[in-house]
């Protein structure tokens, strides 16, 4: 009986998780409405990647069936922050969401992107270039001309180059990354403070034995560059950045 | 025994959380910077908009005027971070703002009548942009709404309400309500 009971209080607390309109996995292009044939995705999904290698901009595809009843700027900015589109500081993360029921469509544009790909422009893009061809059902082609037109208002930034391309090298052990990561002063502290336990507990113990010097505990300072951040990403990852999103952008339909 | 000594002490400091609160004031205050930011950004589109809007629809005079006064008393009521916990102050700039949000939709309906308007491209626009800040202000209004509740409730739980109290004399801040005012109704459509 109890058991039960805490069954149902499991699902009970489950349930909000549950009704929530799901959010899938990051990778450059998702379609989830299944409207792309394989070749096509392909190709979408290797533009998208060129794109931010050459530019510095993580921008990606969400084909969704419906938004199951939510607004378009809602669901697409759940979407783009949860995925962490862009760098977080260079925020430069766009999301193209396509709601195939729904028949709309919007931009979510990172904060690192909204001089360059104002909601002005975001709007001219879907109006004049993705809704003719969504209205004749092409999508693939639609979609397509869209990132086009994101491609002539986004420049070539070579900080941001450096960035993605230096991160390939980055495929380091975990404790490497962490010992220069900001994180390696708390972990020494952390470390000086369990062996200055140790010591109190077993030092007399340690002594009479051997002569043990060196650890002193607490004074150790090892202070990381600072600059590197722990990525947990490789080189082929998508999203998990930590861009910002503030709402910029802008929604049409077709 | 120093050392222990010196760990006590700085647990008890973070455990009253002095350091929290502050960066949590702090939070509060750039993310209403934030979302006056985005409301001065609107009313700086207004005037563009109204004379855009002008050129091709100038029977809706009445309309237009109601936006620009209701423009004017938005930009009057201004508050700063350092009045935002007076609920009063908070109340007449949510109403300020909400009259100009009103006289706006309605502004927007009564456009539907033009065709041309709706074809020029400065006006397109202008409206992207609009609604963009639009889009902007819900979003800011939203996260100043949780950095609220947060900070709101740091100030209200022990043990770091006593610090909040008579320490730094830290109040509980008002927010947005959910919705404004009439913001259920949608703005009436007449042919």
């Amino acid at each position: 009986m109890k058991k039960i009971l805490y069954l149902a209080c499991a699902l009970a607390l489950l349930m909000p998780f549950a009704l929530a309109i799901q959010i899938p996995s990051a990778a450059p292009l998702v379609d989830e409405a299944r409207i792309l044939s394989q070749v096509e995705k392909n190709q979408l999904d290797a533009l998208l990647r060129k794109i931010k290698v050459n530019s510095g901009v993580e921008m990606s595809v969400l084909i969704t069936p419906s938004l199951e009843g939510l607004a378009v700027e809602d669901y697409s900015l759940q979407v783009a922050e949860s995925w962490g589109l862009g760098r977080k500081g260079s925020d430069k993360g766009i999301l193209f969401l396509i709601a195939i029921n729904d028949r709309k469509m919007r931009f979510e544009v990172g904060y690192g992107l909204e001089g360059d790909l104002t909601d002005a422009y975001s709007r001219r893009i879907l109006d004049n270039y993705v809704r003719p061809n969504f209205r004749a059902g092409k999508y693939y082609e639609g979609i397509l001309a869209g990132i086009a037109g994101v491609q002539e208002r986004i420049p070539l930034g070579a900080e941001e180059l450096n960035e993605y391309t230096a991160e390939a090298d980055l495929n380091l052990p975990w404790f490497i990354r962490l010992l220069s990561s900001k994180y390696a002063p708390l972990f020494f502290l952390g470390l000086s403070f369990f062996i200055m336990i140790l010591q109190i507990r077993y030092g007399r113990k340690i002594r009479s034995g051997r002569s043990y010097g060196g650890w002193s505990g607490g004074s150790s300072s090892w202070s990381s560059s600072g600059g590197s951040s722990w990525s947990s990403g490789g080189g082929s990852s998508w999203g998990g950045g930590g861009g910002g999103f503030g709402g910029g952008g802008s929604s049409s339909s077709w | 025994m120093r050392i222990l000594f010196l760990a006590l002490l700085s647990t008890v400091l973070f455990s009253c959380g002095y350091n929290t609160l502050q960066g949590l004031d702090e939070d509060v205050k750039a993310s209403w910077a934030d979302v006056e930011n985005h409301y001065q950004r609107r009313a700086d589109l207004i005037p563009n908009l109204v004379n855009t809007v002008k050129g091709f629809a100038k029977h809706e005079r009445e309309t237009l005027e109601a936006v620009v006064k209701a423009r004017a008393e938005a930009t009057q009521t201004k508050i700063d971070a350092s009045t935002i916990s007076d609920p009063k102050a908070f109340e007449r700039f949510e109403q300020a703002q909400g009259q100009l949000s009103s006289a706006l939709s309605r502004l927007m309906v009564v456009i539907e009548k033009y065709p041309d308007l709706k074809a020029n491209q400065n006006f397109l626009d202008l409206q992207a942009q609009l609604e963009g800040t639009e889009n902007r202000i819900a979003v800011s209004r939203k996260r100043y709404i949780d950095t609220v509740a947060e900070y709101n409730k740091s100030v209200r739980f022990f043990p770091t309400n006593l610090t909040a109290k008579f320490l730094l004399g830290m109040a509980p801040r008002e927010t947005f309500k959910a919705t404004t005012p009439n913001a259920d109704k949608a703005p009436e459509v007449q042919f």
